[in-house]
């Protein structure tokens, strides 16, 4: 999920990296459910940067500017359409992290991001997004009743409820969201599955959600020799 | 036959001989100077048998619990160091177990900490490796001479480890259970201030079934919290999660607050207020449950705290 970047400070990210003349590239996934990186958003801030002296040579909604592959096709096709995108000084990218990323890769073109990223997110309608996964590598979704307690729970607590739940709300953020681990126990209450609330989860091995990752794993930690 | 086991702790030696004991509470703040900490903890001598040190209550950033609990001990008090999972990483907890111990400190009350979001310091990194449950659960794997990974260590801490549980917690169940859950790792709990005995009784019954590291049923001490005046008791009514002072007490304490009578007239008979209040409470505590004691959250008021307990004790 993506929330855009103040304009002004989009601005002055051009500025201190010295692009006068660039392309903008949107995306048409994740960023255009967001409404901070489709065809509507992109063509605004194509006219907002023209009204502030950038030279906008040419813009593009890329299919998913994170997959390198598809980064390569949409550029090769922008260049077809318009030689002059060769003498971009860079690109403003309006997608998340990744497709920025992406993008540089396959193009070496230097780049500002038009956006934040915050969070992979599930979405409940257009413009309520919610953040049910962290990528840690360990999923524990399988004995927590499906909710995931190291997002949802705002320490990550695998052996939860704290004493921070009042009325089933978390004390993080004033008692606004919903405890995880109550809600891990109305579920597993409501399955007959309570024997799995009682079950004592040990240390969580962080070595699995430690970055960076690649799939497949480019590197291991030698793990020190546990006594049986 | 039971096992005859070495006390580590006063604290620990009245638990396992099944006494009535007393924890008080001290609190080291944002400051350099021990002083006040140490005079309260020498108040509290020959009231108290331990009295807990604090670590950044409401993830206030404060004076370090293990530098706390050392000065406390020195001054002659039994310290039970409170120990967060809020601000460091296991590692760093390792490095605090072995460092505490070393300095002479045998009680260790396991708590996860509140989030670092809701106190003075909000932009921090909450770091949260452990919970209560998996600290004790280390604690316990020091004492038996190894870290969570297997690896040695030399000359291993002895430990009387404690966990905290709340009385007022809604939902009570899944608090209910997670205690039970953690248990077998701990020694005894201590609860969150609570006022009514019948919630109290309730609780403690919920948790009989539940064996600690000893195997016996876990021992509970009762958190309670006498209250110097109006002001200290509003407060905590208003704004300690779940925790509610009983609306009696609440009036009493409010019209002391506005009669025309001296300072120390308004003090003397607050204190009546509370000694009405907890002597029976204590008593019922001690003659019809199997708690182990009550945990005495007043910081700065022994001499009220000595009255109760010398009231309940039949010393007065």
């Amino acid at each position: 999920m993506t929330q855009k970047k103040d304009f002004n400070e989009v601005l002055e990210s051009l500025e201190r990296n010295s692009l006068k003349k660039i392309i903008v590239i949107g995306c048409a996934s994740c960023a255009t459910k967001c409404g901070t990186g489709g065809e509507d958003q992109v063509q605004e801030m194509t006219m907002k940067l023209r009204e502030n002296g950038i030279k906008v040579i040419a813009a593009s909604t890329f299919d998913e500017p994170c997959d390198m592959r598809l980064s390569k096709r949409d550029f090769r096709e922008m260049q077809k359409e318009n030689p002059e995108v060769d003498t971009a000084d860079g690109a403003l990218i309006m997608s998340c992290g990744l497709g920025c990323q992406a993008f540089q890769q396959v193009t070496g073109l230097k780049f500002v991001p038009a956006n934040n990223t915050v969070f992979m997110g599930v979405t409940e309608r257009l413009g309520i997004y919610h953040e049910y996964c962290k990528a840690c590598g360990t999923c524990y979704l399988g004995e927590t009743g499906g909710i995931c307690p190291i997002t949802r729970c705002a320490k990550g607590l695998v052996n939860g409820p704290c004493g921070g739940c009042q009325e089933g709300k978390c004390e993080y953020g004033g008692y606004k969201n919903d405890c995880a681990w109550a809600l891990i126990y109305n579920r597993l209450k409501e399955t007959g599955q309570l024997e799995q609330f009682m079950v004592f989860h040990p240390p969580k091995d962080y070595i699995k959600s430690n970055s960076p990752r690649n799939v497949p794993p480019t590197w291991t930690i030698e793990q020190p020799k546990t006594e049986a | 036959m039971r096992k005859v086991v070495e006390n580590y702790s006063k604290l620990m030696e009245k638990m396992m001989n099944k006494q009535f004991v007393y924890t008080g509470e001290l609190e080291p703040e944002k400051t350099t100077n021990p002083h006040e900490t140490i005079e309260a903890a020498k108040e509290m001598i020959g009231i108290v048998t331990a009295a807990n040190v604090t670590d950044g209550p409401q993830a206030m950033a404060y004076m370090n619990s293990m530098v706390g609990s050392y000065h406390v001990l020195k001054a002659g008090m039994e310290p039970v160091y409170q120990l967060t999972c809020r601000d460091r990483n296991r590692i760093a907890l390792i490095a605090d177990l072995l460092g505490a111990y070393s300095l002479g400190i045998r009680n260790v009350l396991c708590l996860t900490g509140d989030h670092s979001g809701v106190g003075d310091t909000p932009d921090a990194l909450p770091v949260f490796d452990l919970d209560s449950g998996q600290l004790a659960y280390l604690a316990k794997q020091l004492m038996a001479g190894k870290d969570l990974r297997g690896n040695p260590v030399h000359d291993p801490p002895k430990f009387w480890l404690g966990i905290a549980g709340n009385p007022n917690a809604d939902p009570l169940e899944p608090e209910i259970l997670k205690i039970g859950r953690k248990a077998q790792y701990a020694d005894f709990v201590q609860t969150q201030v609570i006022y009514q005995i019948d919630e109290t009784k309730a609780f403690l019954k919920d948790l009989e079934k539940f064996k600690s590291a000893n195997g016996v049923s876990i021992p509970v001490q009762i958190g309670i919290f006498p209250m110097k005046n109006y002001g200290v008791a509003s407060y905590f009514d208003k704004y300690i999660p779940g925790v509610s002072v009983p609306k009696d007490i609440l009036e009493k304490l409010k019209s002391i607050k506005k009669s025309e009578i001296s300072k120390d007239e308004k003090a003397r008979k607050n204190a009546e207020v509370n000694i009405e209040f907890f002597v029976p409470f204590i008593k019922e505590l001690k003659q019809t449950t199997h708690a182990i004691g009550c945990h005495v959250m007043a910081v700065g008021y022994a001499p009220v705290v000595k009255q109760i307990i010398d009231q309940v004790e039949g010393r007065a």
